[in-house]
């Protein structure tokens, strides 16, 4: 009946020939798109929108909210925390296990759920080889779009160790519901490598800030090897790392800048000790620096437009610890504020702030005479040429124990901090030197909770916080900790093909 | 109708008359009847009454004569000077033509569910939109303003809203474009404005049907989900112009707007709370200070506002000859709204021409002219950098002055650059205008006897500017370097419907209707805007936005276009005028889906049956009207679907390349070609009755509808790159309700009369069935009432010494959330248990842990929208009380909420209301609102009952007081004229403690207001 109906209806409509059509320019349709060697640029270009510095929806991985992967990195350590309360504790103290009532399982939530970016980054690549555009386009963008991936891929092991990635033949067919389960510690190795190698093979050396170079790849493996060399020290991986490291000063492209806080002055952007950065543009509000808001007290006097949100601080047992004893030395403390006076007059300290009682102000980023509101335009340092120094130190101890070459890499980076140099340290105190001086030299730059994890020392560490203020309501926390743990949403979602991380 | 028969009669005055037999013609209140019709029986020969009821007619005495007159009881009457005949109405006889869509039909032959509303008889005084007009005037149509700004948006639901679709607007047959507000694209909004009923002037209506079931509605098919609402505009009648004129001034003033802390009560407060904080050092004002501080500081919300004022004037002329029939009219309609700067103006301008050409054919065209212009303030709930006018007075600090010195904006000194002055806010130029041209032409064709065949055409073009500049006096403006945005859109829609109408009546008995039409309707839409700062200077406004030197002014445009086309029909039958059979059907095709799912059929069946026409009811006298009725139907819903293809979409500014902001293009949304129409059935049951010759009227109506192929998004696997789609899902829901309107005569007696209205809806809307996949929670049960609150239960606050475990954060102060339930573990410990149903296990009994498992159902809130109007006559005067509200409610203090859980913000120097001096301190343990501790809970306070309110409310919504001029006094030169004084708005009883329980919602609502009107009416 039914279909009499519509064939009446069939032929009434080819009578009063009506066609119903329906159009929507917005919408670029994929037989239209991509085609060019522009739409590769754009399509690389939509991926990187993952790494703004971001705002508050959790897209953006370097956000300089408590789900930022330097904050979350960072807080959970003894380099930063912030005079907010609980919410900073809850990281600061590692208290994410039963803990219902806090964000951080949003935090976990948001990071984990960034590994659909593998697929989208794997879908790109493959849409840009089979574009028509010229080859030597479609290796740039590819290598590009495999650097972003092992980026991601690093951001995602970092946090969680490895994650599900989805077959091309899974990506296919969006609307099967397959459930998959978590990569091996190798099956990861194997992508990661991949994507990395095929990106240090074809990317250039330079490319406009913000592009992703051959450096910047090869520094993303060295982090990656650094991890992995941390959780099997009989494997290759130092080995690898310290030829990696060596590769990079081979490059001839990166020095260390002659003065600590140029690296990270606004006027000094894109200068050679950086080898990634998340470029800033304080016009709009996602690709913003709002670090600097974060710590700067709303009384500071900064710039004539700015305004400071006074949250996160240099905990001052941080600050006792490994800065107090070369105070009048060291000159990364130019980056570092522990007192000051209010437009009014009045004299801010550690009595009489709120913030301050916790520690000192990291300004690592400095004044930005435009900054507006909460927004500065400093580029947000992600790897510089001084953690390539330190690490093949490292490795090189690590390798075949102190050396002169190692002891040699690692003055350099002191001498730049105004220190003297460290001579005839045995094993033990060569690696507690380096791990001090990564601390003093990468404070803010989310590099201190993989750091004290290849040392061993992140549980350990937040245990001897929760002693040391009397945090008696929290509970001790244990190895585990080095991986997050994943939400039991996906669990759930992959009917538990995605196996928890041990220890939750 | 009435008038209709009246200008018939008019034309006989032009008979030949010779002195003869005179009298005078009474209705039942003793008041004369004007255009009462006297003929002497068995001629064509008669006369009808002049303006004081009185006749003369040729005749001689002894002839019968028949006198009738609309709606009453034709009386046969020996002739004689001097007679003195009193009508008496008859109720059977009332019989309205009701516009049914597409046709239209006699009230006493509709089987549907259709409520006719008079827009004459409702109150008009400071009200812009017949959306305000409306509200509570339709038992099951439920009219609530989402804010109390000029202009500002409504949301009609019609039974509940079901299905999650407005309303369809049809003016004169012709369906308005349904279009959301243009936004600025900026941070700065003005609220949501009303869009569809405010372009047409209340003054233009002459009725208003709204079709509520879809056994009426499915007529209007796929976009009548909603329910349908029809309105008919006046037209010209035949005779002499007429000229009406109304208009009315009104002023207003504030009603409910919150008490904040005055300066001294800022300090005070600020001081304390640092002290309760653990943090006395910071504190910063002695108390010397503090007693020396002269004055109440600065009331930021007595700056920001004024005396509101709404003016409006009316002026129409309709006439005609036999052939040619016109009307036209302006209006204009202006709002100064109690918040400064905040305006709205009106201005309508209406055509409505009717020509007959020949015996067979006519044609009209219907045009109508809207300009709305607002000037807005930015409203909403941020106080930062895009602060809000009104939330921003609220909370600003009190302490500080409006002006330095220097005649510059003061800041708050505790937290310089972060909250705009709110002053200042004033300063920022925001114009939006929007024009409506609805153009519409018919032309009619009777070829033979009892056969019509119509065409319409029609457009429906809506422009919309929205203009803005943030001046750098502002501290936004001053950050950007001044921004300015203008943005604009045109929509149009274009509609051809033909129809062909057979109707015929066989002796009485059998009365057949039939329909059949096709119709086809496009709408497109064209816009694009543009937003940039920094400019060399701020007198341009946003005039020159050339001279902008911004790095990435945001600029979009757009256009597109969907097509329907749709087969209509449409039979009706009456036996016996007692039994009644409708049918209407429409076949709809969009183009927003598919090739293979493009149609949809929509029909729609009801049954009455008239049991006071049986030939054994037809003698009870106190039954005038008793009518069984009965329907089912489907409605359709298409939405503005753009689900079926898969695009890519461009994201501007993704990312930062050497310092620039570049565009992405990314795969933005998967295509599910399989997508079709939502459908909604909808079974209605009815009895429509009158008792005691019409004193005591009105109708039951009981209706269950469902909806099924609920279009909703499902989520793919998380890996996937687009993880979400489009889909027609299993889910279905149910709306079951009763309406109940009532009408009463009261008193009726020659110097006084009293009816009155009773309108009450009950329904419950509820998801029925679900996906399979579906895991019932705790909150989200298989069956769940749409109204329901979940929650967390609280006990007060915890006490000095108080600890409970699954409350770990929180501290003497806190609110003492419940820990109710808990879930069951595997033997790992870890894993919840779950139940076959794959929801979580529930123990029944409290772990010891604050979650999910404790949520549990606070309140419904599903509205039981009542309204009472009574309408008094005094001799000349007419008195209107109406009351209208909703009997069930519940809603959280917004207001006190934001106070209270952010009670340390005072100290960065944010007001907070005077209620928080009540707040838990170790000092006040019996206070009533949570200390400084729960800020730290880690919980959020509205995921409680905490702050939930009842909030059902009555409103009295209107008392008028009116004076009808005895026509007499005019000599005739006036056939009527009215003053009147109304008050709108005058209280609203509630136990609601936050802003209007109607209106106030969120932080910093536009506080709502008391009109006093004083209007003037005639007619020459």
């Amino acid at each position: 009946m039914k279909k009499y109906l519509y064939i009446i209806i069939g032929v009434a409509l080819s009578i009063s020939s009506c066609n119903l059509y329906r159009e929507d320019y917005t919408e670029i349709s994929p037989e239209d798109f991509p085609k060019t060697e522009n739409d590769l640029k754009l399509m690389v270009n939509q991926l990187m929108y993952e790494f703004c510095t971001g705002y508050w929806d959790g897209q953006s991985i370097y956000s300089a909210g408590y789900d930022g992967y330097q904050v979350m990195s960072d807080m959970s350590t003894d380099v930063l925390w912030s005079g907010w309360g609980w919410q900073s504790d809850v990281l600061y103290y590692q208290q994410w296990k039963d803990n219902s009532t806090s964000s951080i399982s949003d935090y976990f939530y948001r990071g984990f759920a960034h590994y659909q970016f593998l697929s989208k980054a794997r879908q790109v690549i493959r849409r840009i080889e089979a574009s028509e555009a010229k080859e030597e386009a479609k290796r740039q963008y590819a290598a590009e779009a495999h650097a972003l991936r092992g980026w991601m891929g690093l951001y995602l092991y970092d946090f969680f160790g490895p994650v599900p990635v989805a077959t091309d033949a899974q990506l296919d067919d969006p609307m099967t519901f397959n459930r998959i389960g978590r990569l091996s510690e190798e099956q990861y190795d194997s992508v990661m490598v991949s994507d990395l190698t095929y990106a240090i093979d074809n990317l250039p050396e330079s490319a406009p800030r913000g592009r992703m170079t051959k450096g910047a790849a090869m520094m993303i493996l060295l982090k990656y090897y650094m991890i992995r060399g941390g959780e099997e020290p009989t494997g290759q991986w130092f080995v690898k790392a310290e030829q990696l490291c060596r590769d990079i000063i081979a490059l001839g492209v990166y020095s260390l800048q002659n003065n600590y806080a140029n690296i990270f002055s606004i006027d000094n952007q894109g200068n050679s000790e950086i080898i990634l950065s998340v470029p800033c543009n304080a016009s709009a509000s996602w690709t913003a620096n709002y670090m600097t808001a974060e710590i700067l007290p709303s009384n500071m006097p900064w710039t004539d437009k700015s305004a400071g949100w006074g949250g996160y601080v240099l905990p001052w047992a941080f600050y006792d610890k490994y800065f107090k004893s070369n105070a009048d030395k060291d000159k990364r403390l130019s980056c570092v504020v522990t007192e000051y006076t209010t437009a009014g007059g009045q004299y801010i300290g550690k009595t009489n702030s709120n913030q301050l009682k916790y520690g000192a102000l990291p300004l690592k980023y400095g004044k930005d005479p435009n900054m507006t509101g909460a927004q500065a335009g400093n580029e947000l340092v992600i790897y510089r040429y001084a953690d390539v120094l330190l690490t093949l130190a490292e490795c090189i101890a690590r390798n075949s124990g102190v050396t002169s070459e190692a002891e040699g890499y690692l003055n350099e980076v002191r001498r730049r901090a105004g220190l003297g140099n460290i001579m005839g340290y045995n094993q033990s105190a060569f690696m507690e030197a380096i791990l001090a001086e990564r601390g003093c030299e990468f404070f803010l730059e989310g590099l201190r909770r993989q750091d004290l994890i290849r040392f061993g020392k992140y549980h350990t560490e937040a245990n001897n916080r929760i002693n040391a203020d009397n945090k008696t309501e929290y509970y001790k926390v244990g190895k585990e900790h080095n991986r997050f743990p994943i939400p039991q949403s996906f669990i759930d979602e992959s009917k538990s093909a995605i196996k928890q991380n041990e220890g939750y | 109708m009435r008038k209709t028969i009246l200008t018939t009669m008019l034309l006989m005055l032009t008979l030949p008359m010779a002195a003869g037999i005179t009298g005078t013609v009474f209705d039942e209140n003793k008041e004369p009847v004007i255009g009462a019709n006297i003929v002497i029986e068995g001629t064509t020969t008669g006369t009808i009454t002049d303006f004081d009821g009185n006749f003369n007619v040729d005749a001689t005495a002894g002839q019968k004569l028949i006198v009738s007159y609309m709606g009453y009881i034709s009386q046969t009457v020996v002739a004689k000077n001097g007679l003195v005949i009193n009508l008496v109405p008859d109720s059977k006889m009332i019989d309205e033509v009701v516009v049914v869509g597409y046709g239209a039909t006699k009230k006493s032959n509709i089987s549907g569910s259709v409520e006719v509303v008079k827009a004459d008889e409702l109150p008009k005084a400071a009200s812009a939109s017949v959306g305000e007009m409306l509200r509570g005037r339709s038992a099951g149509m439920n009219i609530t303003s989402t804010s109390a700004s000029p202009g500002a948006s409504q949301n009609i639901s019609i039974r509940g809203g079901l299905s999650g679709q407005k309303p369809l607007i049809v003016i004169d047959g012709i369906p308005q474009l349904q279009a959301s507000s243009l936004g600025s694209g900026t941070g700065y909004s003005g609220g949501d404005k009303d869009n569809s009923l405010i372009n047409i002037s209340p003054d233009d209506i002459e009725s208003i049907n709204i079709l509520k079931d879809a056994s009426a509605a499915s007529i209007y098919g796929s976009d009548a989900s909603g329910g349908v609402i029809l309105i008919t505009t006046k037209r010209g009648k035949e005779g002499k112009a007429e000229v009406s004129y109304s208009g009315s001034v009104a002023f207003q003033t504030i009603k409910d707007a919150p008490e904040f802390l005055d300066a001294q009560g800022f300090m005070t407060e600020q001081n304390r709370v640092l002290d309760e904080l653990g943090r006395a050092d910071e504190q910063r004002y002695s108390q010397e200070q503090i007693d020396r501080f002269v004055g109440r500081g600065t009331n930021w919300m007595d700056k920001v506002t004024r005396t509101g004022m709404v003016n409006e004037h009316n002026l129409s002329v309709n006439g005609g000859s036999e052939k040619t029939k016109y009307l036209f009219s302006i209006g204009v309609y202006d709002h100064k709204g109690i918040a400064k700067n905040n305006d709205m103006n009106r201005i309508t301008g209406r055509i409505n021409l009717d020509q007959q050409f020949g015996k067979y054919v006519k044609a009209g065209v219907n045009t109508s002219f809207t300009r709305l212009q607002y000037n807005n303030v930015p409203l909403g709930n941020s106080r930062n950098e895009d602060a809000a006018l009104i939330y921003s007075a609220m909370t600003f600090n009190p302490t500080v002055p409006v002006y330095n010195a220097d005649g510059s904006f003061a800041d708050n000194p505790i937290r310089p650059n972060m909250y705009p002055n709110p002053v200042s806010l004033l300063e920022i130029t925001d114009e939006s205008r929007s024009y409506d041209i609805f153009l519409t032409g018919y032309l009619e064709v009777k070829p033979i006897k009892d056969l019509t065949l119509r065409a319409t055409g029609g457009v429906d073009m809506k422009f919309d500017e929205s203009d803005q500049y943030v001046p750098t006096t502002t501290l936004k403006g001053a950050n950007l370097g001044g921004q300015a945005s203008k943005q604009s859109r045109r929509t149009n829609l274009g509609i051809i419907t033909a129809t062909a109408t057979y109707a015929h009546n066989w002796n009485n008995q059998h009365d057949l209707s039939v329909m059949a039409g096709w119709e086809w309707k496009k709408n497109m839409w064209i816009g694009h805007g543009e937003v940039a700062s920094k400019f060399p200077t701020d007198d341009a406004l946003m005039h020159n936005m050339g001279t902008s030197e911004a790095e990435n002014p945001n600029i979009w445009s757009s256009k597109g276009s969907s097509q329907m086309a749709s087969f209509i029909g449409r039979a009706q039958y009456t036996a016996l005028n007692r039994y009644i059979v409708t049918f209407n059907i429409r076949v709809d095709g969009s183009s927003n889906f598919s090739k293979k799912h493009q149609w949809g059929a929509f029909p729609g069946l009801s049954l009455a049956w008239r049991l006071s026409e049986e030939p054994f009811m037809r003698d009870v006298a106190w039954l005038s009207d008793l009518k069984l009725r009965g329907g089912y139907g489907q409605t359709g819903n298409a939405g503005s679907l753009t689900g079926i293809n898969t695009i890519y979409g461009v994201n501007r500014g993704t990312y930062v390349i050497d310092g620039s902001l570049v565009n992405g293009i990314g795969l933005k949304k998967l295509g599910n070609p399989d997508l079709k129409w939502e459908t909604l059935s909808d079974a209605n049951l009815a009895l429509d009755f009158g008792f005691f010759k019409g004193r005591l009227s009105g109708t039951l109506e009981f209706y269950q509808r469902d909806r099924f192929d609920v279009i909703l998004t499902k989520s793919l696997m998380s890996y996937q790159e687009i993880n979400t789609v489009d889909y027609n899902s299993k889910e279905v829901y149910r709306s079951r309700g009763v309406e109940l309107s009532l009408h009463t005569v009261n008193v009726d007696t020659k110097y006084f009369g009293w009816n009155s209205d009773i309108c009450f809806s009950y329904y419950r809307n509820k998801t029925i069935k679900r996906d399979d996949d579906f895991i019932p929670s705790t909150t989200d049960p298989y069956e769940k009432d749409w109204g329901d609150i979940y929650g967390y239960q609280t006990d007060g606050l915890i006490q000095a010494g108080e600890h409970y475990a699954h409350l770990p954060n929180s501290a003497p102060g806190s609110i003492k959330y419940m820990d109710v339930n808990g879930y069951v573990y595997e033997d790992d410990g870890k894993t919840i248990k779950r139940n076959e149903d794959g929801s979580y296990m529930l123990s029944g009994k409290p772990d010891g842990k604050l979650d999910n498992a404790d949520k549990v159902k606070l309140y419904n809130a599903t509205p039981i929208p009542f309204s009472f109007n009574n309408t008094f006559r005094i001799w000349d005067f007419d008195l209107n009380i109406y009351i209208y509200g909703s009997l069930n409610g519940h809603k959280q203090n917004d207001v006190l909420y934001q106070s209270s859980y952010s009670i340390a913000d005072l100290t960065y120097g944010v007001n907070a209301l005077t209620a928080v001096r009540d707040r838990w301190t170790y000092q006040n343990p019996g206070g009533s609102l949570p200390g400084v501790a729960e800020a730290n809970s880690g919980i959020d306070p509205t995921s409680s009952n905490y702050f939930y309110e009842n909030a059902w409310y009555l409103r009295l919504d209107n008392i008028s007081l009116g004076y009808n001029f005895p026509a007499k006094l005019f000599k005739g030169y006036v056939k009527s004229a009215r003053i009147y004084v109304a008050m709108r708005n005058i209280a609203v009883i509630t136990p609601y403690k936050g802003m209007d329980p109607e209106t106030g919602n969120g932080i910093g609502a536009y506080p709502n207001q008391m009109s006093g009107a004083l209007g003037l009416s005639f007619k020459f």
